[in-house]
């Protein structure tokens, strides 16, 4: 079969960057299945792109499908043959409706029975024109995270034909074909497919005009053209281009470039990475580095340069010839830096503290009123957390108090993003205290799961984000907003994430135990929100649906270390009645305990034991009945284990305590291969199970084993 | 090139390709967006084009003529082309070399950057473009006004004026623009900016504000029941001045701002389904 090359390009004005890795995978992606639906097998599948453009090539095409044959069934023959074996007329119909002679016509075996039926063969189409119909559904079926109304539609009869970024040209060669595609736009001339691509918007070689467009039979010879002409298609090129432009920068300016920014983003924003070191008076270096970083990252996207003040600024120039560049970056940065500084002295003037009344103007939810109302729910509950703790609650309240002032300051109003930071370092400039500014500043952390999401600084941060968190998840329950699906405007699962990892990791990264079990959190918080606001619309189904929120969050952060049945095992017999540090502990041990020799067998013992308990209702062990000396046995192993394992559960050393009973594997053993626990006579029955019963429940108290799968750690 | 030479330059370069040149609404706003040229235009089938620019106020951002870039009254030069032609982008590069910017030695980008109105029921889709990192236009896709789906998809281009003509005067601050020949900027706007913004965050009366912002709504509504669509939006742009002199005042509450805001909204997306419906029968549907 002869195969060709099939090259698509579709040039678009300008994506969001952030948009263009995942559509570069997922066109690719939805190309294939169009064509495994085809039955068009390809030869390597790519795809690349750059804000104006998405492209797919595929090196070799079927250039038909193959032929094939189709079984069409009719009506049962026994309904088609009459008794003389003729074929009756709803046979002679069936044939005709198919337009073909009774001739054809076949027997066919089913597993239903035999029916009437005939061999189709069917033509392979061309590819040439099956193309335009597979292209029209992959371009509806790429998903963005926000379509456009662009006039447009597309010939497939489906109508109009939302998309990220209007599309203005086309390539598209099967081969040395044009493969036809029109996609026509009100008030404009239709979009068709061509051969004809367009370069940098600027740039280009010499003797041509920049943007114009230009003609190509090949893939090959779009990526020569393109790059002749400053554009860098793949990705992975544009990236390596970036690091060494900014290598060079970093090396002149003998500094390197902060973290904070991705390159792959900035990568993305260019189709041609060149870069230009800019700096900015040595005055502003008295701003906070946060604030310097967020005017060059956040809103410029530039690299700030560590310890030097200065910038890598990205641009889609091959260079700066006559210094514009430079001098219109600096002059941007500047006037940004200025702002930020007239916002720091300003904000200054005004103590933090004296803000909290101004925080009745600042909105936290529709239902729930303003921050200020907020502000007094989360000290209240931050106290009572550092009562449960042992947190000293003066620096808690304090840090509670000044956590959301910095809402009101020009600063936070200017950069978002900066809400926290700010009250920090407003904070510590007005002489509070290191442990409560350090509260205040790390109070929005931990913002995710990564390293890099943070995490507070101290034991007041600690205390007054998690206060912070669950107040707004049960404030926002008790007032009928629950997260569904995709639709979670307040972000409630991060905060939610951000509460169970203080609940989890504080002891580890702060030496600070917070073994408060999150349900009492919960109803603390709710009851503080009840007492502020009564008759909130959804505060009597709130406490049910936040536990089950909360449970999934903690399931979730604990099933990045441990599997789905060890999660099972552990949140069977406990939940959020248990501190998440005793959980932890527990799914640890049970990890461990898991890897070890004894667990296998001790585990087939359980599912066992599980299988014959089912159903049944065990009462009291009678020690005076046993019959068996290994049922003796094991009850006394048992009985002498239990003050132990007890005693060791109670203290949570989960670990030492199924070690211990583990140690009860070779009696269960023997048990399980001596004697018959159905046994005929009923009181010898009910007192095995008896036993069985109470063997499971003291492992039960770490874990349901039971509900481990075996085979798998 | 002296501020009202760049007014010119991008008028005639938007004339020149057919655009019908419009002035400035003789009521206050906060955008060129609010300009009946623009929020009503963009409604219904009818083809558009034009151009104007609209002294743009924002209450809340005056400083007192003390910040070299922010003002409470900035210039807006804005362009609606409906439907938007497909060589829009370009047709726009073009305009900026009408300005003197010559695109081979600058960075010129678009950049997402989609737009919103919660007080017209209006958004867009779109980006800034930057100039050397300095947004110097809104350019947005209408997707919606009033509440109302559009179609066609009207293009809207926004012109920074003061922005732009720093940049092509090599001007940190804003009042040393030459506005004409020989006078500055300062001559012409410092004393507005002054005294402007001491009425706005200290002068204003708060009452009579407040008074003033119930009544056009109620004349609005009222007007808008006597079948008087255009009457009606002067109500609403009205309406959205005296609330954000309120705010700028510091005198709006937490709930008070989200009932005004939606207020506004509801006469705003009901002037819209007025005029629309107020199309004779065969424009309304393209």
């Amino acid at each position: 079969m002869k195969r060709l090359p099939f090259l698509w390009e579709i040039g678009c004005e300008e994506i969001p960057a952030s948009w263009l890795p995942p559509l570069v995978k997922e066109l690719k992606q939805r190309f294939e299945k169009e064509l495994e639906a085809l039955a068009l097998e390809p030869k390597s599948v790519e795809s690349y792109g750059t804000l104006r453009r998405l492209v797919l090539y595929v090196s070799g095409l079927a250039e038909k499908q193959q032929d094939r044959v189709e079984q069409v069934s009719g009506p049962p023959l026994k309904i088609a043959r009459d008794e003389s074996g003729a074929w009756t007329k709803a046979a002679l119909g069936f044939a005709s409706k198919n337009g073909i002679e009774p001739g054809e016509l076949e027997v066919i075996s089913t597993a239903k029975g035999e029916y009437l039926g005939f061999e189709r063969k069917i033509k392979g189409g061309k590819t040439l024109h099956l193309l335009p119909g597979s292209m029209a559904s992959t371009l509806r079926s790429l998903s963005f995270p926000k379509f456009m109304n662009w006039d447009a539609t597309l010939a497939d009869g489906k109508g109009a034909f939302p998309f990220g970024r209007p599309i203005r040209w086309m390539v598209a060669l099967f081969g040395e074909k044009v493969v036809p595609f029109e996609i026509q736009v009100v008030g404009s001339p239709a979009v068709r497919s061509g051969r004809k691509t367009r370069g940098h918007r600027f740039l280009g070689p010499k003797g041509e005009k920049p943007g114009q467009p230009f003609a190509v039979d090949s893939f090959q010879q779009l990526t020569r053209g393109l790059r002749k002409r400053y554009v860098v298609l793949d990705p992975e090129e544009r990236r390596e281009r970036l690091a060494i432009e900014i290598a060079k920068l970093e090396k002149k300016a003998r500094s390197r470039s902060a973290p904070g920014l991705s390159r792959d983003l900035v990568a993305d924003l260019v189709e041609w990475p060149g870069a230009v070191l800019g700096a900015y008076p040595e005055e502003f270096s008295s701003l906070p580095e946060e604030v310097r970083a967020t005017v060059l990252i956040h809103h410029q996207h530039y690299f700030p340069l560590e310890g030097k003040p200065g910038f890598i600024a990205v641009t889609n120039m091959a260079k700066d010839s006559k210094g514009h560049i430079q001098r219109g970056t600096e002059r941007v940065v500047v006037a940004r830096l200025r702002d930020a500084k007239f916002f720091w002295s300003e904000d200054l003037k005004t103590p933090l503290g004296d803000r909290g009344k101004a925080l009745e103007g600042v909105l936290f939810q529709e239902e729930l009123g303003s921050y200020k109302l907020k502000g007094e729910r989360v000290e209240t509950l931050a106290a009572w957390i550092a009562a449960r703790c042992g947190a000293r609650e003066t620096p808690v309240r304090r840090a509670a108090q000044l956590a959301k002032c910095d809402l009101t300051t020009g600063m936070v109003g200017e950069f978002p993003e900066l809400q926290g930071i700010m009250g920090g370092l407003y904070a510590r400039e007005q002489s509070e205290p290191e442990p409560v500014w350090k509260a205040v500043y790390s109070h929005y952390q931990p913002m995710g799961l990564g390293e890099d999401d943070g995490f507070p600084a101290n034991r007041e941060g600690a205390v007054v984000s998690l206060a912070d968190k669950v107040d707004s998840l049960a404030a926002m329950f008790a007032a009928g907003v629950i997260p569904t699906g995709s639709r979670d405007p307040f972000a409630l699962r991060r905060a939610a994430l951000g509460a169970v990892r203080v609940l989890a990791e504080s002891s580890d990264r702060l030496s600070f135990e917070i073994d408060i079990p999150p349900a009492e959190l919960l109803r603390e918080a709710l009851r503080i929100v009840r007492e502020q606001q009564p008759g909130l619309a959804g505060e009597g189904k709130a406490e049910p649906a936040l536990v089950e929120f909360f449970t999934e969050r903690l399931r979730f952060l604990f099933s990045r270390k441990y599997s789905y049945d060890e999660l099972n095992a552990v949140f069977a017999m406990t939940g959020l009645d248990r501190p998440v540090s005793d959980l932890a502990k527990r799914l640890e041990a049970l990890s461990l305990f898991r890897s070890s020799d004894d667990f296998q067998a001790l585990s087939l013992a359980f599912k066992r034991v599980g299988n014959i308990l089912a159903g049944q209702k065990p009462g009291e062990v009678d020690p005076g009945f046993f019959f068996e000396d290994d049922e003796k046995k094991l009850f006394e192993e048992l009985e002498t284990l239990r003050p132990r394992a007890e005693e060791l559960i109670s203290q949570g050393r989960y670990r030492e305590a199924l070690q211990e009973l583990s140690t009860l594997r070779g009696t269960v053993d023997r048990f399980f291969d001596e004697v018959l626990v159905m046994a005929e006579d009923r009181k010898l029955r009910e007192n095995r199970l008896a036993l069985l019963k109470r063997l499971q429940s003291l492992f039960s108290r770490v874990a349901d084993l039971s509900q481990l799968v075996s085979g798998e750690s | 090139m002296i501020f009202q030479e760049l007014i010119f330059n991008l008028t005639k370069f938007w004339s020149d390709r057919g655009v019908l040149v419009h002035q400035p609404y003789d009521l206050e706003m906060g955008a060129g967006t609010m300009h009946p040229e623009t929020f009503l235009r963009v409604l219904g089938p009818h083809p558009w084009k034009v151009v104007y620019v609209q002294p743009s106020r924002r209450p809340a951002d005056g400083r007192y003529g003390e910040n070299p870039n922010r003002l409470y009254k900035h210039h807006q030069l804005q362009l609606i082309l409906k439907p938007s032609p497909s060589d829009i982008q370009e047709q726009y590069l073009e305009s900026l070399k009408a300005c003197g910017i010559d695109p081979r030695v600058h960075d010129i980008r678009f950049e997402e950057d989609n737009w919103e109105s919660p007080t017209l029921g209006a958004w867009g889709i779109g980006w800034q473009v930057l100039l050397d990192g300095l947004e110097i236009t809104q350019f947005t896709y209408f997707q919606q006004a009033g509440g109302i789906e559009l179609s066609p998809i009207a293009a809207e281009i926004t012109y920074g004026l003061e922005r732009l003509d720093m940049y092509l005067q090599d001007v940190d601050d804003v009042y040393d623009l030459e506005w004409a020949k020989g006078v500055t900027y300062r001559e012409v706007r410092y004393r507005d900016e002054v005294e402007g913004s001491r009425y706005f965050f200290e002068a204003a009366n708060v009452e009579l504000t407040r008074r003033q912002f119930e009544e056009a709504r109620r004349e609005g509504e009222r007007l808008l029941a006597e079948g008087l669509v255009l009457p009606a939006y002067e109500q609403v742009l009205k309406c959205s001045h005296l609330f954000n002199t309120l705010d700028a005042r510091g005198a709006v509450s937490v709930s008070e701002r989200t009932l005004s805001i939606l207020k506004v909204r509801e006469l705003a997306c009901a002037v819209a389904r007025a005029y629309v419906d107020s199309l004779a029968p065969k424009e309304r549907t393209a």
